[in-house]
């Protein structure tokens, strides 16, 4: 997975997972205000299989979320319960943030640099006035060599 | 049984307000984050759901907005609120150069200029004046783009993956309220 800035995320088949794979889906996360978002995709694909797998594969203790009873939702919590539960908006002076936390640390840090490029005149990252080649992403399922984790 | 001192610590008795980071989180028009989130283009409507039969309503970034087609296949977004006395263009028809307000019949071009004010004379001699506020739209890869000005600024997003994709799926869908 690969995010480009502010919003866009670059995702491969996340169901049928296999090395080598590219990404084969770009996400928008659009805020619809301070505490709400839309999502947008366009996906390349063949046919609808792939769409429905994006859609609808996920489930929990085999069910749909929606069909989920209140004891199910505490024993099979997913990522919507994990991230809705922090609230409208998360409570960051009451965070501690640790090192497995880097990569949020790194978003927060690189979004902050865009509020501050744009306070200051300047043209924030991937924002440019001449029209560039296509912008090239590196995302996909690899697999690390033994050599390369050590 | 309490400590010596009769004090116990790291109760949640007493802590301070909890706040959030309002530069990282708030988007709505003037906000640091939302000045910066609008140099961006970003997708608001899928392209093959805007027809020229109905408007959509949609906010984003904080702002009320109506997207349309006009008859002549042009996407356009302006405000919500009517700029004469505030309806709702959602409930507006989609004729074949505009969106016409159900209130009083203003009708407005996808750039927002008002073309008529029906119940004036003449049209509204001084319909230039009636701009309803609007943003530039781009289609692409099936989607509607929108940035807050077209001028000194760089194309929507060009991706090789979608520009070279014959068979492409798009859609959307509204974040969950939080439990």
């Amino acid at each position: 997975m690969e995010l480009l800035l502010p919003n866009m995320i670059a995702l491969p088949d996340f169901v049928n997972v296999d090395a080598g794979k590219r990404h084969d889906c770009i996400l928008w996360v659009v805020p619809s205000d301070d505490t709400s978002h839309r999502f947008f995709f366009c996906m390349r694909a063949k046919g609808p299989d792939r769409l429905h797998g994006f859609l609808g594969a996920i489930k929990q203790n085999g069910k749909d979320p929606w069909l989920l009873t209140e004891v199910e939702r505490q024993r099979f919590s997913g990522d919507a319960k994990a991230q809705g539960s922090q609230g409208p908006i998360t409570q960051h002076s009451e965070e501690r943030l640790v090192s497995s936390d880097r990569g949020v640390l790194m978003v927060r840090r690189m979004l902050k640099q865009m509020v501050a490029d744009v306070e200051a005149g300047r043209d924030p990252q991937t924002v440019s006035l001449t029209d560039g080649p296509p912008r090239h992403v590196e995302s996909g399922v690899f697999v690390a060599s033994p050599a390369a984790i050590d | 049984m309490t400590s010596a001192s009769g004090i116990d610590t790291g109760t949640g008795y007493g802590r301070k307000r909890p706040i959030h980071d309002e530069r990282l989180t708030e988007v709505g028009p003037g906000t640091p984050m939302g000045e910066a989130m609008r140099r961006y283009w970003h997708p608001i409507a899928v392209s093959s759901a805007l027809t020229n039969d109905v408007p959509h309503r949609t906010r984003v970034l904080g702002e009320n907005l109506i997207v349309f087609r006009d008859g002549k296949g042009r996407a356009g977004v302006v405000f919500e609120r009517c700029a004469h006395r505030g309806s709702s263009l959602y409930y507006g028809r989609i004729e074949d150069d505009g969106i016409r307000c159900c209130y009083h019949g203003w009708k407005y071009d996808v750039q927002g200029h008002c073309l008529e004010q029906a119940c004036e004379p003449n049209g509204g001699r001084r319909r230039d004046l009636g701009r309803q506020p609007w943003y530039p739209v781009e289609e692409r890869y099936g989607l509607v783009f929108k940035r807050r000005s077209a001028r000194n600024t760089t194309s929507v997003f060009r991706s090789p993956l979608l520009m070279a994709s014959r068979s492409r799926w798009t859609g959307s869908w509204n974040s969950c309220s939080p439990t």
